[in-house]
């Protein structure tokens, strides 16, 4: 009976992730660990395996609108990707304990940002490593083109080796750490660094899924029904999106975020 | 559109349609191999390294084709986005910008090295 439920609550994740720009991993790992008793190992391998579906999914609906930048997206994807190897050497060596623990804070760090105003600042200036591979670029606003530029190119490219290292670990795409890089750092403006990171997001998940998939790890009994479940999830959580009032939903949500935060800690604490 | 944007919008496309040949192969799979008085969870609490090799070996053996067919649709899953990096150093190569190529060639290597992980950790 448990089998028949984890399709359906993976759709109810995609749902919600999709409908609170949140990842569907950040809901679908407390799930898998916390309800249905899974090794946090196999629930990670499975969640990224979602991430790779949705990004890779909706790429070509984040290039129409002409606000990825895709040099961008690359250069800062060898930050990720190398990233991805450290970390996925890093979880190998990890107990379950501590990866439950740093589930728990990474949860709650998520929280703070999603409640944090965030504040568009453009860069006046470009970085020489900008101008020198052309990673500057326009987008369109209002029927105008919008140029900028982008600032400190090097440490946003040190900020995506520690997403990858995050994505790594936890199973997630680390779509909030590529955003504070891109938009808080870099000073890409935010629908820019909102679009990239999506587009982004299937090659950091893709750089450990790899790994976790020739190790065995990625286990078809629970990654089939979470990546199908939240493939759909999306897809319905962004059709209903435009209709909803997702202000209220959003804090709502934040406040079981913290809960679960707090359940995972203690998981690891606890054992 | 920019020249590399419409082609890179051509290569997200063939890549979403990856995706949707992927997921069928992966609920076909699902669906061939699903039990519902079997649990499949209890396995799945305590962690046993077990590479994939093996696992396709314990499958063939039980005749759990329908594993073997999502284990395949995962497995071409996760090579799509290594596809659309490789697309990505052939087409800026193509495009005469060799350094936009070699950054791609980089993600490339780290992508290969990365798996490659899985191997031996």
């Amino acid at each position: 009976m448990l089998a028949l439920i984890l399709f359906p609550t993976s759709i109810i994740a995609g749902f919600f992730g999709s409908l609170l720009g949140l990842g569907g991993g950040v809901i679908i790992v407390p799930i898998l660990t916390l309800y249905f008793k899974v090794d946090i190992r196999y629930a990670v391998a499975a969640s990224l395996i979602s991430i790779i579906a949705t990004s890779s999914g909706a790429a070509s609906s984040y290039l129409k609108d002409h606000l990825t930048n895709v040099r961008l997206a690359l250069v800062l994807e060898i930050g990720t990707v190398f990233g991805a190897i450290t970390g996925f050497m890093l979880a190998t060596s990890l107990k379950s304990n501590s990866l439950f623990i740093a589930f728990g804070l990474f949860l709650l760090f998520s929280a703070f940002m999603t409640l944090r105003q965030k504040k568009e600042k453009l860069a006046e200036k470009n970085h020489p490593w900008a101008e020198k591979l052309q990673l500057h670029s326009s987008y369109p606003e209002r029927g105008n083109w919008i140029k900028y530029n982008l600032e400190k190119v090097p440490l946003g490219l040190i900020i995506m080796y520690f997403a990858g290292i995050f994505s790594a670990i936890l199973g997630i795409g680390s779509g909030i750490f590529k955003m504070l890089a891109m938009d808080g750092v870099m000073k890409t403006p935010l629908k820019v660094s909102s679009a990239t990171s999506n587009f982004m997001i299937g090659v950091t998940a893709a750089a450990s899924a790899g790994a976790y998939f020739l190790r065995g790890d990625i286990k078809p009994e629970i990654a089939s029904p979470v990546a199908i479940g939240i493939i759909i999830g999306a897809w319905l959580g962004a059709k209903v999106m435009p209709k909803l009032k997702v202000s209220s939903l959003r804090i709502t949500f934040i406040g079981l975020m913290v809960i679960v935060a707090v359940q995972m800690i203690l998981k690891g604490i606890n054992g | 559109m920019r020249n590399v944007e419409k082609i890179e919008l051509k290569i997200s496309r063939f890549l979403g349609r990856g995706v949707m040949v992927a997921g069928m192969l992966i609920f076909s799979g699902w669906l061939l191999s699903f039990n519902p008085s079997k649990d499949p969870f209890t396995p799945l609490q305590v962690y046993r390294s077990y590479s994939l090799i093996n696992s396709f070996q314990l499958f063939v053996m039980l005749d759990e084709w329908g594993n073997i067919l999502s284990t395949l649709g995962l497995g071409f899953l996760i090579c799509l986005p290594v596809l659309r990096v490789l697309l990505s150093v052939m087409l800026f190569y193509k495009n005469g910008e060799k350094k936009m190529a070699l950054i791609a060639a980089i993600v490339l290597v780290g992508l290969f090295l990365s798996f490659t992980q899985g191997l031996w950790v």
